[in-house]
């Protein structure tokens, strides 16, 4: 019994990787959770071309935009729940043709995701995924089983069909409820009421610098994009501690710093993640002014 | 060390090796030991000691116990190793609870009171002392002329029985909980020949998938049960969500016992079933009998009974009822919240029995609504588990009721329904095999564990630690 059904498993095994080598299905597969997308966005990122010259790091305020509104010579490597150092090491050890990232500066204090990277950077295992694509956590087959019954057979009964095709992007957002937006505000400030731990500021202020260098040293050049959030937030002991810290390890007569309008609202849906609108606007911004023109022979 | 880890992997492999070798064959417990003691440190080093001293209290008590001329003899010591072992069970656990009650404050606490909120919880304290209790109380009721005699007579022989007993790595830290009267009957030297192997498969590959794919998934869509994500989700999303943690809560649980079951066949031992399909339970007793079975038995045999059980009068079996399941519930961990989970379980038990006077209490036929009603009461409790703080609990059950209006996430309840599947065909095969004594072709059998194989190697979820690790 042991003998044949680990035979069967060797060749359902195989055929799923034929099947997706032969045809396979942008658009079919949807990621499950939070955290299986960072892990796919990290795959992702190691096994693609990388003909983007800048990519973007951050948190879940950063991932709210759009590639497709930062426009072709940007890579968002944003992690929901996670932290800018994250992708940080991600495009340090595989920068491709990279000449900016964009770093996020919001919650820059947020520990590195050693899970994210040490899956991402598995010996042999990430060299595997390219040849079995059955590997790479995107194409689980409840990715496929569940996207394809979310779409034809639960949306059928719910209003929610075009939050499900817009899934992809992000930038589309959850539509705003006013009073829950303002329940969460309400519970942000008084996160946001209290700075962080100056030792916490100060150790990751010092990684960030050192991951910086070690950009530099490989001719990739450092922007700083503080993410629009609500505005009565930016003045908050949280905020200000942060831009503080930073400003003084990054001054921004040495470092391009980015941020929000003074002279507009930000809308967001929960004090801290931008509406689909303002996250497409925002998109345009940052791209504007961040795209350097292109070099000369710039794919190796 | 998870069990799926490489490092748990490697430990297996070098232990089974080392076990079955001819040289060995003598030390096979000493193997096991040393391979459970490195199991238990690799994580918390230190705490290896509380261990061995538990260790120390059953051996050098049960023995006590048995060689004691007199019967107050016999009971001195075995009263002195139970409360040994509840001290341990309430220093290392309890304590941070007593305090706060007592009114220490993690921010105002002088050096002492810091010292008490912080104490260290040893992963499987509550397995290990329960079986520690276990050998002290079936060698306390056991006589000379009993075919449940467990103890040898050599001093050293009986300390290292206990040692292997206690921390035989496969259950140490998180059950079954094994009782010693069915563990030491089986302690002799195994040959490799012995290995039932299709039974090892089946219990490894079902309990790697229920943990990996199964509970590791729904671990991730679960998440959003928590405080303040949920106030934005619908009220379909939500119960989704809560429906999901139960299966959660099952396969993580089921998962790991029989993961621990496979390990010890493949080292000769049997471990008792944990888990009987419990949601396919119709009446609360029943799933009771169905789910951590070692655990309600241990608390029967152990707690209920000694109480008087149903033995004296209506009202004292409601009483003992709840005051086994609320004690029960305070044992999964140091918090109201498991005490209120306990107490709900035993006051719905009283009101079951209390309803069940005078009428037939066998199941006429299987009652589909039965099972429901059973699996929401058992689901809602499983509120109390998921948020410890009961304000959040309210604010859960009111957004199940104020969110009708909002739009429901369809990707999280889609995947929510599948990862759910296995567990109710898990279930839905069960009912089938006892009604009708129906049993899956072989044909079809080989090839679920092919596909629960594949699953395993590119559909399991993030690692995560079991949740009975916290107890």
């Amino acid at each position: 019994m042991i003998t044949r059904t680990l035979l069967i498993a060797l060749a359902l095994f195989l055929a799923y990787n034929l099947i997706l080598s032969l045809a396979p299905l942008p658009g079919w597969f949807v990621t499950q959770s939070q955290w299986q997308e960072n892990i796919a966005k990290a795959q992702d990122y190691l096994l693609a071309e990388r003909p983007h010259r800048c990519v973007l790091v951050g948190t879940s305020l950063a991932a709210r935009l759009s590639e497709r509104h930062l426009g072709p010579d940007f890579r968002n490597v944003s992690f929901s729940g996670g932290s800018p150092i994250t992708g940080l090491e991600l495009v340090r050890r595989s920068p491709g043709d990279t000449q900016v990232v964009v770093i996020e500066t919001n919650l820059f204090f947020r520990d590195v995701d050693d899970a994210v990277l040490s899956n991402a950077f598995r010996p042999a295992l990430s060299g595997l995924r390219s040849y079995l694509p059955a590997l790479q956590e995107k194409y689980q087959p409840a990715n496929f089983i569940a996207g394809k019954l979310g779409e034809k057979l639960l949306a059928t009964g719910f209003t929610a069909a075009s939050n499900w095709t817009h899934r992809r992007d992000r930038a589309a957002g959850p539509a705003v409820n006013p009073a829950l937006c303002g329940q969460l505000l309400s519970g942000h400030r008084k996160t946001h009421a209290r700075a962080p731990d100056p030792a916490l500021l100060k150790r990751q202020a010092a990684r960030l610098q050192h991951e910086v260098r070690q950009l530099e040293a490989l001719g990739i050049s450092c922007v700083f994009v503080e993410m629009p959030v609500d505005r009565s937030l930016m003045a908050m002991p949280l905020d200000c501690a942060t831009r503080a810290c930073l400003m003084d390890c990054f001054p921004p007569a040495q470092y391009r710093w980015i941020q929000p309008r003074e002279d507009h609202d930000y809308r967001t849906t929960d004090g801290l993640h931008l509406t689909g609108d303002e996250a497409r606007a925002f998109a345009a911004e940052l791209r504007q002014a961040v795209l350097p023109p292109a070099r000369p022979n710039q794919r190796s | 060390m998870l069990f799926n880890s490489f490092e748990f992997v490697l430990l297996v492999l070098v232990t089974f090796g080392l076990y079955y070798l001819p040289q060995f064959r003598p030390a096979q417990t000493f193997v096991l030991i040393a391979a459970s003691l490195f199991f238990y440190a690799f994580n918390q080093p230190a705490l290896v000691l509380l261990l061995l001293a538990s260790i120390a209290i059953n051996a050098v008590a049960s023995f006590k116990i048995l060689h004691a001329s007199h019967a107050i003899g016999k009971k001195s010591w075995a009263t002195a190793g139970v409360v040994s072992n509840l001290a341990l069970l309430g220093f290392y656990k309890y304590t941070p609870l007593l305090a706060g009650l007592a009114g220490v404050d993690r921010e105002n606490a002088g050096p002492v009171g810091q010292f008490l909120l912080t104490i260290p919880l040893p992963i499987g304290i509550s397995f290990f002392t329960f079986q520690g209790i276990s050998l002290l109380i079936d060698v306390f009721r056991q006589t000379d002329a009993s075919p449940q005699r467990i103890l040898r007579r050599s001093v050293w022989r009986h300390f290292v029985d206990t040692a292997f007993f206690e921390a035989f790595f496969p259950q140490l830290v998180a059950g079954p909980i094994v009782k010693a009267h069915e563990f030491f009957p089986q302690i002799r030297p195994k040959a490799f020949s012995e290995i039932k192997w299709e039974s090892v498969f089946r219990a490894l590959v079902t309990g790697y998938c229920l943990k990996m794919v199964v509970a590791d998934n729904l671990k991730d869509l679960t998440y959003w049960i928590a405080y303040p994500y949920f106030l934005q989700a619908s009220t379909l999303t939500l119960v989704s969500m809560l429906v999901g943690y139960s299966m959660q809560i099952f396969a993580d649980f089921a998962g790991y016992s029989l993961i621990a079951i496979g390990l010890a066949r493949l080292f000769g031992y049997e471990l008792i079933e944990n888990f009987n399909f419990p949601y396919i339970a119709q009446s609360l007793s029943e799933f009771w009998r169905r789910w951590h079975i070692s655990l309600s038995s241990w608390l029967r045999e152990y707690l209920y009974y000694p109480l008087g059980g149903n033995r004296r009068g209506e009202f004292r079996t409601y009483v003992n009822l709840i005051v086994v399941m609320t004690l029960g519930g305070l044992w999964h961990g140091a918090a109201w919240s498991y005490a209120a989970w306990g107490l709900f379980h035993g006051a719905g038990l009283a009101v079951e029995r209390w309803w069940q006077r005078g009428r037939n209490s066998a199941a006429a036929s299987f009652s589909p609504l039965r099972v429901l009603f059973v699996f929401s009461y058992v689901t809602f409790g499983w509120l109390l588990f998921k948020l410890p703080n009961f304000e959040h609990v309210i604010a859960f059950v009111r957004a199940c009721f104020d969110n009708t209006g909002l739009r429901s996430d369809t990707r999280l309840i889609a995947f929510i329904l599948l990862y759910s599947l296995p567990v109710v065909a898990y279930h839905a095969l069960a009912v089938r095999r006892a009604r009708a004594g129906w049993k899956v072709p072989v044909g079809w059998q080989q090839l679920a564990y092919a596909v629960g194989l594949v699953a395993l190697l590119i559909n399991s979820g993030s690692p995560g630690a079991f949740i009975y690790f916290q107890f």
